[in-house]
């Protein structure tokens, strides 16, 4: 008997089934910020099957779409595969590969690749006092001039492990690696939030052992960078140009690079 | 047709009509050399590509019909990555654990190295293990243990273990 | 000038086009490709339209700079030669 998930964003939805309790567990935790009762016209339907020597499979459909897979593998195999599938299913405004958080003054964009420190300084600054919406990708919706996340757990990659250390365990999932997923909850007192009107972007930039440079970016400047982090731009009118040269003219934009997150922090509490 | 005495009122209304009244607006004072940044649109609705080694391929033995006592045991083992991508590359650390008869790897040399994974997200490494005497064959496991080179393609590690019994 | 002069140069399909402050920003979904020109280089896109060849943009363009005619006999073609050779540009 399998307990089934719809995991959903941006009025899209992916279903995940699953026959084993502690599975099903970890994923309704880990994706509470995004769950919704089940949607019609799912984008996918994933089913986890189990076997006797501790692997799993994911089929869809029926196919085998990976696989066997030990739990710790089939777990990140999931979160990807899912935020993947509903990226590209995002068609409402432009999604960017950026975490965001908001304070009382809006909301904040960190906009970066994999391995820019994005994470890392979102959870940093959550544990400060921010509110979350996303670790991974932040849609701006152009009418409403506001941003929205996917409200996962932060999946947080071995060497921001630092930063969880006065934390108990409940509501983290350590990876052997060293790498953990954190329910947003636990870092932040401010909790979740849907939405909230951008007042900065940000392309941080962890350089060890610098100093903190900010570099204020220009509209054109922001432009082009915000697009070199656009993940749906097929999906969007006119490659979605318009909609971020609405962004990047309507709020400002900074490169920073950094080794301190205090000094961040410090800088974001007057800017 | 613009000719080479075209006045500069002309050229103006020329780049009107190209660029428009806020390109006009925003006529630079001065010329100064074309200059382009180029950059790079992310592939569709990738983040963060985390690749999972899963389960690795059963270990088979290649060329079965050759002789074992002289010419040694020649096994493959074969990782996979999750998504399937090509080019990631994949370190393997590969030991023989004797438990009889002494043996031991002699192809590939040196046995750790670093391979691509192909356009199915595969690797794959050929093993021969040797017996130190043809008369008295060799006896042990031999064990591959699969990661990624660079911790941003992956974190996780596999291992395959292939167990050898060769009499003489 | 040489025979390059007459190259009608227009831009290649597929690119979006916005500019802000004078400057261009472009994107190509399907080549993944985004571009960045300063005000120099969004003048010399919008007059590459097909329709005008080589010379007749160096004309045009000296003779909005009188004072930089050189640079610009020697920037426009340059340019030109490299988006043609990038597949940005194409010969009309």
């Amino acid at each position: 008997m399998s307990d089934c998930l719809s995991v959903n964003f941006d009025g899209h939805s992916v279903r995940i089934c699953c026959d084993r309790p502690y599975i099903y567990g970890l994923l309704r935790e880990h994706l509470a910020g995004s769950l919704s009762e089940d949607m019609p016209n799912a984008l996918s339907e994933f089913q986890i099957i189990g076997s006797t020597t501790g692997f799993f499979s994911v089929l869809e459909q029926g196919s085998r779409v990976a696989g066997p897979l030990p739990l710790e593998a089939l777990l990140q195999f999931l979160m990807q595969e899912i935020l993947t599938r509903l990226n590209a299913a995002c068609d409402k405004g432009p999604l960017f590969h950026a975490a965001s958080i908001a304070d009382n003054e809006g909301g904040i964009l960190l906009c970066g690749k994999s391995g820019s420190g994005k994470s890392t300084l979102a959870a940093f600054l959550l544990q400060n006092g921010y509110a979350y919406l996303s670790d991974e990708v932040t849609q701006y919706l152009p009418l409403s001039h506001q941003i929205s996340g996917f409200r996962r757990s932060l999946v947080l990659k071995p060497g921001s492990s630092f930063l969880l250390a006065k934390h108990a365990p409940a509501g983290i999932l350590r990876f052997s690696e060293g790498g953990a997923w954190v329910n947003a909850r636990i870092l932040t007192p401010a909790g979740l939030r849907e939405h909230a009107i951008p007042r900065l972007v940000l392309f941080p930039r962890y350089c060890p052992d610098s100093s903190l440079v900010i570099t204020p970016l220009s509209p054109p400047k922001a432009l082009f960078h915000l697009l070199q982090t656009l993940v749906n731009a097929r999906n969007l009118p006119q490659a979605g140009l318009p909609a971020v040269k609405q962004l990047a003219q309507q709020v400002p934009a900074f490169a920073l690079t950094y080794s301190n997150l205090n000094e961040v922090l410090k800088w974001l509490k007057l800017s | 047709m613009p000719t080479s005495k075209l006045s500069r009122r002309d050229a103006l209304k020329i780049l009107m009509a190209a660029t428009g009244a806020a390109g006009i607006s925003n006529l630079p004072a001065n010329w100064s050399s074309p200059e382009v940044q180029v950059g790079v649109l992310p592939a569709h609705a990738q983040t963060s590509t985390f690749h999972i080694l899963g389960a690795p391929l059963a270990p088979e033995e290649v060329d079965p019909g050759r002789s074992y006592c002289w010419d040694g045991i020649l096994v493959r083992f074969t990782a996979s990555i999750t998504p399937p991508t090509p080019g990631i590359l994949l370190q393997y650390a590969l030991t023989y654990n004797v438990t009889g008869a002494p043996g031991s790897i002699t192809s590939p040399s040196p046995t750790t190295n670093v391979i691509p994974t192909n356009g199915s997200g595969q690797a794959s490494v050929d093993v021969i293990v040797l017996p130190d005497s043809p008369f008295f064959g060799t006896s042990g496991t031999l064990t591959v243990v699969w990661s990624f080179t660079n911790p941003a393609d992956g974190t996780n590690t596999v291992s395959q273990s292939y167990d050898i019994d060769i009499s003489c | 000038m040489n025979s390059f002069a007459n190259v009608h140069p227009r831009p290649a399909e597929g690119f979006y086009i916005e500019v802000v402050n004078g400057e261009a920003v472009l994107v190509h979904p399907e080549r993944n490709l985004v571009l960045q020109f300063n005000p120099s280089a969004n003048l010399l896109w919008h007059l590459c339209d097909g329709q005008r060849s080589v010379g007749e943009i160096v004309s045009i363009l000296s003779a909005v700079y009188p004072e930089t005619a050189s640079e610009i006999a020697r920037d426009v073609p340059q340019m030109i030669e490299s988006f043609l050779s990038q597949g940005i540009f194409i010969s009309a």
